[in-house]
C-alpha cells in the first residue's frame, strides 16, 4: 500500500475516532424497505481495529454515538457522519446503487452537493430482513491490493438498534 | 507544476514509473459503441493543470505515453499499470476487474465503477464521473474521468485509439 493511501486512511480513522460530535437521537425507522431510510452509524471497523460508536460527545478516543446516514426515495442522502470526510462526505448529496453484472457485488455511490466530481463507492450489504426491511446495513471498502491492506467497514443499524 | 499536482501524480503513477511498465501499444479501437472498447490516456489534470502522456518510461515522465484502459463488453476491465494507479486502483492487482456504469438519477451524471479483481470496491477510487464527447462519426472518441479527492479535482483524459 502506498504511504499516501496510509496517510488517507489514518486520518480518516483518526479523525473518526478522535472527533467528538453531538449526540442525534435516531427517529422512527422507515419501513419503506431495502436500503431507504434512517440509518445509525453503530461501529468502525478498520484492518484489525474495531471502535463502537457509543462514545458521549467529546469523548476522546472515541467513535460518537449518534451519526446517522439517511438514504431517502428521492435519491438523496443526508450525512451526519464526521471524521471520515476524505471517503464519506457529511452533508447532503445524491446517491445511486447498482449491481457489478459480473462480480454480482452491490454497490453506493454517492456524490455530495458540495463538490460535482466528489464520488465515493461502498459495497452495501444488506442483512436482517426476517421481519421485513433490512435492519442492518454494512458499508465496506479497501484501500490496497492486497489483502493485508486495510479495509473499512461501517455497520450501521436502522434506528440504531 | 503545482505542489499538489506533483502529490497526486507522484502517488497515482510513482510506482508504476519505478517499476518500469511496458510500454503499450494502442489497440485497434472497437467499434461497438459507447464507453465499450479500448481507451488511451493522452493527458492527465489536476486543477488547472494539465499534463500530456508522452515520451517514454525510461525519461522520468509525469505521464508516459501508450498507457491504456480497455473496457470490455463482458463488464471487464484491463488496465495498464500507470492508468490503474491513476485511478488508485493498487499497483499490481488491479490491472484487471470488473466494471458497470450507472446515471445518478437527480443529475443524469454517468458514473464508471471500478471493481478490482484484488481489492474491490475502494472508496477512494472505484467511482470516477464518466463525460463522453466526439460522437459526430459514431462511438465517442474521447473519454474524461474525473474525481474531486479532497485534495484537489483529478481527471484523467482519454482517446480511442489514443488519437
Amino acid at each position: 500500500m502506498t504511504s499516501s493511501r496510509k496517510r488517507l486512511i489514518s486520518a480518516a480513522a483518526a479523525i473518526a475516532i478522535v472527533a467528538g460530535s453531538t449526540l442525534f437521537a435516531a427517529p422512527a425507522a422507515q419501513a419503506d424497505g431495502g436500503y431507504y431510510g434512517h440509518w445509525t452509524l453503530t461501529a468502525i471497523k478498520s484492518g484489525t481495529m474495531k471502535q463502537k460508536c457509543d462514545g458521549l460527545p467529546g469523548e476522546e478516543d472515541k467513535c460518537p454515538a449518534g451519526m446517522t446516514l439517511d438514504l431517502k426515495a428521492n435519491y438523496r442522502y443526508a450525512s451526519t457522519i464526521k471524521g471520515l470526510e476524505i471517503i464519506l462526505m457529511p452533508g447532503k448529496g445524491d446517491f445511486v446503487t447498482d449491481t457489478v453484472p459480473s462480480t454480482g457485488s452491490h454497490v453506493i455511490v454517492f456524490n455530495t452537493d458540495e463538490f460535482p466530481t466528489f464520488l465515493r463507492a461502498w459495497k452495501i450489504t444488506l442483512q436482517g430482513t426476517r421481519y421485513g426491511a433490512p435492519q442492518k446495513m454494512v458499508l465496506s471498502g479497501s484501500f490496497g491490493e492486497n489483502p493485508d491492506d486495510p479495509a473499512i467497514t461501517l455497520v450501521f443499524r436502522r434506528d440504531g438498534k | 507544476m503545482t505542489p499538489t499536482f506533483k502529490r497526486i501524480i507522484g502517488a497515482a503513477g510513482a510506482t508504476a514509473l519505478l517499476a518500469g511498465a511496458a510500454l503499450v501499444a494502442a489497440p485497434a479501437a472497437q467499434a461497438d459503441g459507447n464507453y465499450y472498447g479500448a481507451w488511451t490516456l493522452t493527458a492527465v489534470t489536476a486543477n488547472d493543470q494539465k499534463q500530456k502522456c508522452e515520451g517514454t518510461n525510461k525519461e522520468y515522465l509525469v505521464c508516459p505515453s501508450g498507457q491504456t484502459l480497455t473496457l470490455k463488453t463482458n463488464y471487464r476491465y484491463k488496465a495498464s499499470a500507470f492508468v490503474a494507479q491513476a485511478l488508485f486502483l493498487g499497483a499490481k492487482g488491479d490491472q484487471k476487474g470488473s466494471f458497470v456504469t450507472t446515471d445518478f438519477p437527480g443529475t443524469g451524471d454517468q458514473v464508471l465503477v471500478l471493481e478490482g479483481d484484488a481489492s474491490g470496491i475502494a472508496p477512494l477510487g472505484s467511482a470516477w464521473q464518466m463525460v463522453l464527447k466526439d460522437t459526430r462519426s459514431g462511438s465517442p472518441t474521447k473519454m474524461i474521468l474525473t474525481l474531486q479527492t479532497g485534495f484537489g479535482e483529478f481527471g484523467l483524459v482519454f482517446q480511442r485509439d489514443g488519437k
